[in-house]
């Protein structure tokens, strides 16, 4: 097994009482892909911008979170200035308004690349048009010329995710990198993405609602309901074998969505009921009010029981095989 | 662009007649003529007739109305009566008074403007600006004669800084015009400054919202950095929007500064040529405001028009 | 977050030295000008415009041009005698009806060349062919004037009249090249102590000492006359010692003068032959104004010392109690029970007013809008009439249009009107309508009084004249005085010599002299 990179322990991201991640523990080991799943509102979002030190203003995280043995949660903002990019980068969803509409492509590029270590045989330029290679965008030297209105969504996120790697990164938080591409080319995108990553040797922490693509590209899944991680494990085992009864619901719904739309929609499919609010979650377990399985026990929160190697947060865990 | 350039000076042309007929008829409205003011209620009225033959009173408005209009576009100003000069050497002699204040007036605002919006700005985002927006409220609302007449009293009269008011030519003493400028620029200034601290938090608030101002921090750019490169740039493009805005505070307020502090300047001229009923100066020099503000204006479009392609994306 | 914080300090530091820096690059050069000996800085209400007396009539020139840059023909002193000054001596034939004047040589205009006959026929010719009404009034009865000699000068009047020897001493006398003709503007030429030096439109007119005047070197050869407009401006740049006098201050700010102790730190200068002179006019061309008993009975609704006690004014502000003898400062006398017939009787007269049957009558007051001096006035006197029980309406209106109306020749349309300015006492002298324009009132008894006092031989009968002629006026109750000529002028307590006008309300800044 090799190393851990990123190591959360009782990881909360909350505003005063409200909370959008509660108590979480999980590891990324390097060079794995790790994909979070979970309805909007989840907490997976936020989860991602805490680790990069980008909340909001007035929320915080407590706990612990552990980049290559540096905690995050307590360092200064002009550490955190520092690591930004270099060790840890991001990969934002909304490809129009995460870049500067007043700035062309280039120059965005360009500061993105500020703490890139350019080996002295190739100079800069020669740099970037490498990377303008390898996320497969045509005509580089137009491109960078351009505006960022004036690409496509899918090549505006593809510089997304130049920006994200150019300074090799040893941990990216890619936030639904896909979600406003065009159906047909996400798969284009997320090739890019991936290769990059492996390029570089980084870890990838994949933030999603698309079960899919987590299926299709990573090793482990974590499976967020209410701030709460409710399962986590090898997505071969937990996609084969749910336990959680919201995974379950969630991969059945899928599947049989996916049936109907032929692949058509990759979007969660509706679970009966809503996810609580974040200023509203009951106490017990947050899944109770739309669980099948739910008892009086539900009413204590359940721990995270572990099931060979993975963990499950759920008193009725039915079938305690692998 | 051409279209739409062709279609901007269409309309600033209909807005120059438009005004021009409205200077025409509200200046002939306000009654009075110059010869009964010059002369002094005890005037003949031969006298007074024959300056009103002088002054081209006697033909008919149709006449008057585009003997002015083309006089001025040749740029004839004709000869202020109440002085008996040109008024092409009238203004020469009061424009940079006026543009000596108008840019003091800018100086302080944007000294006062910027600073006080963006740090409202960051305490709006991160929490509470409620003094600061209680401070610029208050420059809007303060009366110029009032902030004027306090500043002259304490740093003219308390402390004998400053003089309270008149006026040193550039050329005469460049310390002394300075130090003439000074009370009238932040008397000016402090309620455009308000103008522009009020401008410059909204913008500065809405552009570090986007979320490509979280990009820029994502890789690696501090919160300070991305507030004045991203944020100030991108907020102060918008600016121009209330450029309009401004320049009518900066006209509408340097009449008041220009009489309280006793400057000759082209506002304080137009006021002196009203109280003379010196009405050809006076439409011809309250047309060339009308110009001024209808130039910015038009510029403002055009230059809103080529920011708004790029502004325009969401 | 503390770096981000010092960050923004630092460049509010920075924003705020630069500032600073500006600021005090302007207030370090403060010059320590301290030559108070031979100058001074004098403030005025208004911009002139232009210097040319010939064609201009304004207060804000007619203080300073006459008696410092112009010298009249022969000058009066305050109490009316003659002494020489452009005229060296003088002759009058026994019927009173040619007047010989003998030319001082020796005197120079400012520009070298010397003064002539010829300049001063063209100068006499100037005023009795100019627009100026009031400067024409010496001229009514002559009929030629010419240099008999290179330094002579014959002027023959159609009658004996007083009018015209006092003239030579006033506005109608000043003496000016024939070379400044097209000049005056801007550059006005004469023989008076000084000569102007620089006149700045809207910001200042500067006078020095004219070495080639024959006048003794006065003790403060240069004086700036500095243009602030507005009143509290002007009081702010007298205490902060920018000037050295408001020579004439505002109605509008007399409260404020009292009331913030500009009157015990200053020296208060009253001067009853310039400044504010208020009265109401009642209109006898149109009806029901023209009611003989309507004038009578608003003379007895106003209360003069309350009206005057409103506006602030200076304590020793010359209140009429009836009469209109206060448009003059040497006819003016103190109310007394034995010269006033009219008394404040708000209740009789309203009774007379009922009496008249105007009792339902809704009447109009105007008021003058942009005199800024006269609408408190028109506040103050609206108040009495209604508290009496008056019926009366406001209406303001610009004093160019009132104005404008009556020098066209249209009968006013305005009832009851509210005055300010330089009321003399040949306003009311019925004067050719078609040649002069038109009058709201004039009384042809007034007139033939007036004419007579013209022609009289001595003074005695000259002053007996002049009262029955205002005692006339009175009388009708056409002309209401409110406030008689009361000016307030304030100066450094060091700055000394102060004297009355005697052209007209000219300042002379020759007599001005620093005390140590
Ligand atoms: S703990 Fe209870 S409510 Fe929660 S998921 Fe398990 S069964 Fe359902």
């Amino acid at each position: 097994m090799s190393k851990d990179l990123l190591t959360v322990k009782n990881y909360s991201v909350s505003s005063g009482s409200i909370s959008a991640v509660r108590q979480v523990d999980f590891k990324v080991s390097e060079n794995e892909k790790l994909g979070i799943v979970g309805e909007s509102g989840a907490g997976k979002s936020m989860l991602g911008l805490s680790l990069m030190g980008l909340l909001p203003f007035g929320w915080e995280s407590t706990g612990s979170a552990e980049l290559a043995g540096r905690e995050l949660v307590s360092m200064s903002e002009k550490d955190l200035v520092g690591i930004r990019g270099r060790d840890i980068s991001m990969v934002f969803q909304d490809s129009l308004s995460a870049l500067n509409p007043m700035k062309k492509i280039g120059k965005q590029l360009e500061f993105a690349f500020k703490h890139a270590e350019v080996s002295r045989s190739e100079s800069f330029d020669e740099y970037i048009l490498t990377l303008m290679h390898s996320l497969k965008i045509d005509d580089p030297e137009l491109s960078l010329q351009k505006y960022p209105h004036q690409l496509s969504g899918g090549q505006r996120q593809r510089i997304l995710i130049g920006m994200a790697v150019a300074c090799n990164p040893r941990l990216i938080v890619a936030d639904e990198p896909t979600t406003s591409v065009d159906s047909v080319i996400q798969r284009d995108v997320l090739d890019v993405l991936i290769s990059n990553v492996s390029r570089l040797g980084a870890s990838l922490v994949l933030i999603t609602h698309d079960l899919a693509v987590v299926s299709n590209y990573c090793e482990k899944i974590i499976v967020m309901y209410a701030g709460k991680i409710v399962e986590s494990g090898p997505v071969v085992s937990v996609m084969g074998n749910p336990k959680h009864p919201y995974t379950k619901a969630l991969i059945g719904s899928h599947i049989s969505l996916k049936h109907i739309k032929s692949g058509m929609s990759k979007r969660l499919p509706v679970i009966p009921g809503m996810m609580p609010a974040i200023q509203a979650i009951p106490t017990g377990c947050a899944f109770k009010t739309r669980c099948g399985s739910a008892t009086a026990a539900c009413e204590v929160q359940p721990p995270n029981f572990l099931v060979g190697e993975r963990t499950v947060s759920c008193w009725h865990i039915e079938d305690q095989s692998e | 662009m051409s279209i739409f350039l062709f279609r901007r000076f269409l309309a600033f042309l209909v807005a120059f007649f438009l005004t021009s007929i409205l200077i025409f008829v509200l200046v002939r409205v306000i009654g009075g003529n110059p010869a009964t003011t010059l002369l002094g209620e005890y005037s003949t009225p031969e006298a007074v007739r024959e300056i009103e033959i002088q002054l081209g009173l006697d033909r008919p408005i149709v006449i008057q109305y585009f003997e002015w209009i083309i006089n001025l576009c040749s740029g004839d100003l004709g000869t202020s009566f109440r002085s008996g000069l040109e008024v092409n050497y009238l203004l020469a002699s009061a424009i940079p008074v006026s543009i000596s204040l108008s840019i003091g007036a800018l100086i302080v605002a944007v000294l006062i403007g910027f600073p006080l919006g963006i740090i409202s700005a960051v305490k709006s985002y991160r929490g509470s600006g409620t003094a600061l927006d209680f401070f610029s409220q208050i420059g809007v609302a303060m009366p110029i004669f009032w902030s004027g007449a306090l500043l002259s009293m304490f740093f003219g009269v308390r402390l004998g800084l400053l003089p309270t008011g008149g006026w040193v030519g550039w050329s005469e003493n460049y310390a002394q015009s300075l130090r003439h400028l000074v009370l009238p620029s932040i008397a000016l200034g402090i309620g455009i400054g308000s103008v522009i601290t009020r401008f410059v938090r909204t913008a500065v608030v809405e552009v570090m919202r986007q979320d490509y101002v979280r990009t820029g921090r994502a890789f690696g750019m501090s919160e300070y950095r991305a507030l004045f490169s991203i944020g100030l740039r991108n907020a102060s493009l918008p600016i121009v929007t209330v450029l309009g805005n401004i320049v009518s505070h900066l006209v509408g307020g340097t009449v008041i500064t220009e009489t309280l502090f006793s400057m000759p300047g082209l506002s304080r001229m137009i006021l002196d040529n009203v109280i003379s009923r010196d009405i050809l100066v006076v439409q011809n020099l309250v047309m060339i405001i009308v110009v001024y503000i209808l130039i910015v204006n038009f510029i403002v479009d055009i230059s809103y028009f080529s920011l708004d392609k790029r502004l325009r994306v969401k | 977050m503390g770096a981000k914080k010092r960050h923004i300090f630092k460049v509010l530091a920075l924003v705020i030295s630069v500032f600073t820096s500006v600021f005090w690059a302007g207030l370090s050069s403060a010059s320590s000008i301290d030559t108070k000996k031979t100058s001074m800085t004098l403030s005025m209400f208004q911009d002139p415009g232009r210097l040319d007396v010939v064609t201009q009539a304004a207060t804000s020139l007619i203080l300073w041009i006459p008696g410092n840059v112009y010298e009249p023909l022969v000058s009066f002193d305050s109490s009316d005698k003659p002494s020489p000054s452009v005229a060296k001596s003088w002759t009058v034939s026994p019927d009173g009806k040619t007047y010989k004047f003998e030319i001082d040589e020796s005197r120079k205009f400012s520009d070298g060349s010397k003064v002539t006959a010829a300049d001063v026929v063209y100068s006499l010719e100037q005023f009795k062919n100019g627009p100026i009404l009031a400067y024409k009034g010496p001229f009514a009865n002559v009929s030629t004037i010419k240099a008999t000699k290179k330094n002579e000068v014959t002027i023959v009047l159609t009658a004996r009249s007083r009018g015209f020897f006092r003239g030579m001493g006033t506005m109608a006398g000043l003496v000016m090249p024939a070379s400044s003709e097209g000049k005056r503007n801007s550059n006005p030429i004469g023989s008076g102590p000084y000569k102007v030096v620089d006149y700045k439109p809207g910001s200042h007119i500067q006078f020095e000492y004219n070495k080639r005047s024959s006048a003794k070197k006065p003790a403060i050869t240069s004086v700036k006359v500095r243009f602030i407009t507005d009143s509290p401006a002007s009081l702010l740049a007298l205490r902060a010692g920018e000037v050295d006098g408001l020579p004439i201050t505002s109605s509008s700010i007399w409260s404020r003068i009292s009331s913030e102790g500009y009157t015990k730190d200053f020296r208060k200068i009253l001067k009853p032959a310039s400044g504010e002179l208020h009265w109401l006019m009642v209109n006898q061309k149109l009806a029901p104004y023209n009611n003989p008993a309507f004038g009578k009975a608003i003379a007895k609704m106003i209360n003069r010392d309350t009206y005057v006690a409103g506006l602030g004014a200076p304590k020793g502000a010359m209140v009429p109690q009836c009469g209109w003898g206060i448009m003059t400062a040497r006819t003016f006398k103190p109310a007394s029970k034995e010269n006033c017939e009219i008394d404040y009787n708000p209740a009789q007269g309203m009774k007379e007013i009922v009496a008249a049957g105007l009792g339902d009558q809704v009447f109009e007051f105007v008021g003058l809008t942009d005199v800024p001096s006269l609408r408190l006035s028109a506040d103050l006197i609206t108040q009495q009439l209604q508290s009496a029980g008056l019926k009366v309406k406001r209406k303001d209106i610009p004093l160019a249009q009132y104005s404008s109306t009556i020098f066209n020749s249209r009968p006013p349309a305005y009832g009851l009107s509210l005055m300010g300015g330089s009321g003399t006492l040949a306003d009311f002298v019925c004067l050719d309508q078609q040649k002069y324009g038109y009058q709201t009132y004039c009384s042809p008894e007034y007139t033939k009084l007036m004419q007579r006092a013209d022609r009289a031989t001595s003074d005695a009968d000259y002053f007996k004249l002049i009262s029955e002629a205002n005692t006339l006026l009175q009388k009708d109750g056409v002309v209401i005085p409110l406030l008689a000529r009361t000016g307030l002028g304030l100066y450094n307590k060091k700055l000394m010599g102060w004297t009355p006008p005697t052209i007209r309300v000219e300042i002379r800044l020759s007599d001005f002299r620093w005390e140590k």
